[in-house]
């Protein structure tokens, strides 16, 4: 709400006058033809400013209706992105995210660590039938739901977005799937192949968003289900063949229809429906159809959406959001944790392992007792605490991976055996264990700085890329340490594309960056990244320079990148065999260490108490569930009996 | 005259064509690629897992061109010549043209508006600077001037939004307009767009005028100093006539020509401001096409502006006799010369200073 004094200043200090007095005594200095034109300008100025002063008055105005009155009906949401380009089709990749689980619902949130528990959405339970042996049923049956269009939810509508969710390529139940039908018009069956566990994927299941098939179904031929049963059966074989068979080529027909479609509204599902959206700013209005309509006491989502970090902190810090998640540096987050009105807390969110890629076809890197030695010269723990920070509040966030590998702490102790974790080696600070390593190596601490083997000076490059806070400060962090210990060190930052072209390429020394993200479910999906995204992705793109052909004790001699594919993609989880390739991987990580993994970050929202309250408590199993579109906790903490207006 | 048309006409052609070959090259020269630049901004923006995220990064893969770039090179200019600049790549279904079309009137109506108004004030204060360049005023004027004209628009730019925006939420923090208000003919929806303009139109306006009220400023003074002012001084002719004919024109004649090329820039001039302001107009969506890789858009808005400072430039050299007679019309200038030879003979009456 403007201050008065302020809003008093701005209408006494408004252009026109002074401009006026500027005008007129030029006019009679001067020509009459530039008295004329200045009299003209003076008019503009007049219009705009009042329709400046309309504009603000209006604004302020709207800001009190939306949130600075003592009953706010308005939720804000505040976002960094764009809206210059949107879809309201969520298979395109311009959909705009924040419709999601709050205009189109999920099926179900997943509970927290907990494969089996869910909080009910559009389905109201999900039961579980049959044998392993012969293959289990998974049955979804659907709320009493209604769309936007005043059309009944249906399982058609379900099934519909099931088959596109195959035909891209984002849910992966589909390769554990024998088969799946639609009984009646409020139940979907899901039947697993033979010897898949329900628990690994009932996260695919939880996670689909309806389409309504009135604007869909015309994309999808009668024989697609036929044609993605097959292709799947192709594709846990072979990827490759897959994409090259016939029925692979008509599945990827139908994707690429799916996600050119652009239809002309949004028919949504959701306890919200789109009420306006512009390039800045998302406004939905509740929506009475929702089968938990009544649960919903906030009349209004609004989402503002700002082009950069930079430009959401101080709207976050000045209390212009009631929620905000963003990236944010240690420095921000300080200055969050001391303004009273706001509260942080650890989104399900965004999680990612952060840690050091080594250029493997890089001297001196492709020495693997170089590597262990930069991995013992690093205090890991100073430096989450240092650049991660520590939160004064204890939200969590920030936690150093004791046995560095590319799989989550949490992950790590579902797949493997205590005795398998303390056989790892867990790098602990040792800079006198790193120099002994070196000077093993032919390495010499001469008084200009470390010198290599071959008589050259041990230099390294550290890149990250620029315009990303946690890499940057980290990235800087290890080189002044590299530099303090004489190996002398640059950092460099280029623009993602750079980047990103610098990694597929080999074309580095060290980069900081994520090592691994977000999947829970299945931990040789999470290896896919360092093994194959950023290894060997094609013959000219070496990336980590890992293989591509090595040995792996174990597992045997391998083409790295193939192999970790074809296995994340066709090995059952839950398996004898599963296990010893997740043991035998993960083994082999944390001796050759080809990425150093340093910590565990989760991602960080932020919550005003200004114009809400009632918040859910800190440690809330709803802060931690993972949902599309990074509202979802909100969402799921409203329709629980939380956040209130004051 | 309409020969002198025709091969300007063609020049400017060649020169649009020349920007469109080399922009269409050196874009795709830039590392990286749109599903490079999906996959850093969903990483950014969140709440997708990996797989989500590859997934999407695929389904705009399967809508890219996949021609060789020769191939898709003569396929672009040949549709540009006939208006059609392609389907925007990061906006799959969506036409350059349509983009271009929404983002246009802001620009104009954003930027236009700073721009006269810079100009105004400019030339207001310029004329007032040299009017009174002994006075202390003038030279208080002179300094701040120059000082702002030296600060980067967006310095000011991101003051305004922390005093006015951030801290005291007095204008919005970005955007158009409100999305409570419907686009149209309506008070709630102009004067939202009035307000959501004013800080962009501001910081602009700040951080110009003082380049346009030094122009004038110089301008002015060397006009004030030209032997055919003191002849007409000397003649005997009243303040009004010697200020508003011989030193009020002359000295408006280089702003008015920096005007019209200022105008033709507009479009590229605003690249900052927008986005700063997350203000929708070709400025912001250009700076939004290269962080995306829409090669498209990228050549579309390139387009825009070559074309836009090419016609002023053009407009300034058809215009210029009409407001400056000293410089004569492409038909008129072998008369001139005939003139001109007939008044080195004697044969034409020699007429003083301009009329």
């Amino acid at each position: 709400m403007p201050r008065p004094g302020l809003w008093t200043s701005i209408r006494s200090g408004t252009t026109p006058p002074r401009l006026a007095a500027a005008t007129s005594h030029v006019r009679t200095r001067n020509t009459l033809r530039l008295g004329r034109r200045h009299a003209v300008a003076v008019v503009a100025a007049i219009l705009l400013a009042g329709g400046a002063l309309t504009g603000t008055s209006a604004y302020a105005a709207s800001r009190r209706s939306h949130g600075h009155a003592a009953h706010a009906t308005t939720f804000t949401f505040g976002r960094q992105g764009s809206l210059l380009t949107r879809s309201f089709n969520p298979y395109n990749p311009n959909w705009v995210n924040f419709l999601s689980n709050t205009a189109m619902m999920q099926l179900a949130f997943q509970r927290p660590f907990d494969l089996l528990g869910y909080y009910p959405e559009l389905a109201s339970s999900i039961t579980i039938s049959g044998s392993m042996a012969t293959g289990r049923h998974i049955t979804v049956t659907l709320q009493r739901d209604q769309w936007t269009n005043g059309k009944p939810l249906t399982s058609a509508d379900v099934f519909d977005s099931f088959l596109i969710e195959g035909a891209g390529g984002g849910n992966t139940i589909w390769i554990d799937l024998k088969n799946v039908t639609t009984p009646n018009a409020h139940e979907i069956v899901f039947t697993l192949l033979p010897g898949i566990l329900a628990d690994q994927v009932m996260p695919s299941i939880d996670t689909i968003i309806p389409v309504p098939a009135s604007q869909y179904a015309h994309l999808l031929p009668a024989s697609l289900k036929a044609e993605l049963l097959a292709d799947y059966r192709i594709y846990r074989k072979s990827p490759t063949n897959a994409s090259s068979s016939t029925v692979g080529k008509a599945v990827a027909a139908v994707d690429k229809a799916v996600v050119a479609f652009s239809p002309a509204r949004l028919i949504s599902d959701g306890p919200y429906e789109l009420h306006a959206i512009n390039t800045s700013e998302i406004l939905m209005s509740k929506w009475r159809g929702f089968w938990d309509a009544s649960a919903f006491t906030i009349p209004t989502l609004k989402f503002t959406v700002l082009g950069s970090n930079n430009a959401v902190y101080p709207a976050m810090l000045s209390g212009a959001f009631d929620e905000t998640l963003v990236g944010m540096p240690k420095l921000i987050v300080g200055q969050a944790e001391h303004t009273p009105h706001l509260t942080l807390f650890k989104n399900g969110d965004g999680t990612t392992v952060k840690g050091l890629f080594f250029n493997l076809r890089q001297y001196p890197f492709n020495m693997r007792g170089v590597r262990q030695a930069i991995a013992e010269l690093i205090n890991r723990q100073a430096l989450v605490n240092d650049v991660w920070g520590q939160f004064r509040s204890g939200a969590g966030g920030a936690q150093v991976i004791k046995y560095p590998s590319p799989i989550s702490p949490t992950i790590q102790a579902a797949y493997l055996t205590s005795t398998q974790v303390d056989r790892l080696n867990p790098y602990n600070y040792d800079p006198t264990a790193a120099r002994k390593t070196l000077e093993g190596l032919g390495f010499k601490d001469s008084s200009g700085g470390w010198v290599m083997p071959n008589g050259k000076p041990f230099d390294v490059t550290i890149m990250a890329p620029s315009g990303w806070s946690g890499p940057d400060l980290a990235s800087t962090y290890l080189g002044t340490l590299f530099n303090g210990i004489g190996i002398h060190a640059q950092v460099v930052e280029p623009q993602y594309e750079q980047f990103y072209s610098d990694l597929t390429g080999g074309n580095f020394d060290m980069i900081y960056f994520w090592t691994s993200c977000c999947e829970i479910t299945n931990p040789l999906s999470e290896l896919t990244l360092p093994l194959s995204d950023y290894n060997y992705s094609s013959p000219s793109e070496p990336g980590l320079g890992i293989g591509p052909v090595t040995t792996i004790p174990g597992i045997g001699r391998v083409n790295v990148s193939n192999a970790i594919t074809r296995e994340a993609a066709a090995v059952p989880i839950a398996t004898k065999r599963f296990d010893k390739l997740v043991y035998d991987w993960v083994r082999w990580f944390n001796s050759a260490l080809p990425v150093y993994d340093i910590g565990f970050q989760t991602a960080f929202s932020v919550y005003d108490t200004s114009r809400f309250t009632d918040w859910p408590p800190k440690g809330s199993p709803i802060f931690e569930t993972q949902t599309q579109g990074s509202q979802g906790q909100e969402i799921l903490a409203m329709q629980e009996g939380y956040i209130h207006a004051r | 005259m309409t020969r002198y048309i025709i091969r300007r006409l063609a020049s400017a052609l060649a020169v649009v064509y020349v920007v469109i070959s080399i922009s269409f090259f050196m874009i795709r020269l830039m590392p990286g690629n749109p599903m490079v630049a999906l996959e850093e901004q969903l990483q950014l923006e969140g709440g997708l897992t990996m797989q989500e995220i590859q997934a999407k990064v695929s389904a705009i893969y399967a809508l890219q061109p996949h021609a060789p770039l020769w191939q898709q090179y003569f396929t672009y200019v040949a549709h540009a010549f006939q208006g059609n600049l392609g389907q925007s790549v990061s906006d799959p279904g969506t036409s350059v043209v349509h983009i271009i079309a929404g983002a246009l009137p802001w620009t104009i109506f954003a930027v236009s508006l700073s721009l006269l108004l810079s100009f105004a004030l400019g030339v207001g204060i310029g004329s007032f600077m040299a009017a009174f360049q002994e006075h202390r005023s003038a030279k208080i004027v002179t300094l701040i001037v120059s000082f702002l004209g030296a600060v980067p628009n967006y310095l000011v730019a991101i003051l305004l939004l922390y005093f006015l925006a951030d801290l005291h939420h007095v204008f919005p923090l970005g955007g158009a307009y409100s999305a409570s208000t419907t686009p149209g003919l309506n008070l709630p929806f102009l004067s939202s767009a009035c307000v959501h303009a004013a800080l962009p139109v501001a910081a602009y306006v700040i951080t110009s005028f003082g380049g346009w009220a030094l122009t004038m400023k110089g301008s002015a003074t060397s006009v004030l100093g030209a032997e055919y002012v003191r002849a007409a001084q000397a003649w005997g002719l009243g303040r009004r006539r010697v200020t508003q004919s011989y030193v009020g024109r002359n000295a408006m004649l280089p702003m008015v020509t920096s005007l019209a090329l200022s105008l033709g820039f507009m479009f590229g001039g605003s690249v900052f401001i927008e986005t700063y302001f997350t203000y929708p107009g070709i400025g912001y969506y250009l700076i939004q096409s290269v962080t995306n890789r829409d090669y498209s858009l990228m050549m579309g808005c390139f387009l825009l502006i070559t074309v836009a400072v090419v016609v002023s430039n053009m407009l300034v050299d058809l215009l210029y006799p009409l407001i400056d007679p000293r410089i004569q019309g492409p038909g008129k200038v072998q008369r001139v010369k005939v003139q001109s030879a007939a008044k080195d003979s004697g044969t034409l009456p020699q007429s003083g200073g301009l009329s």
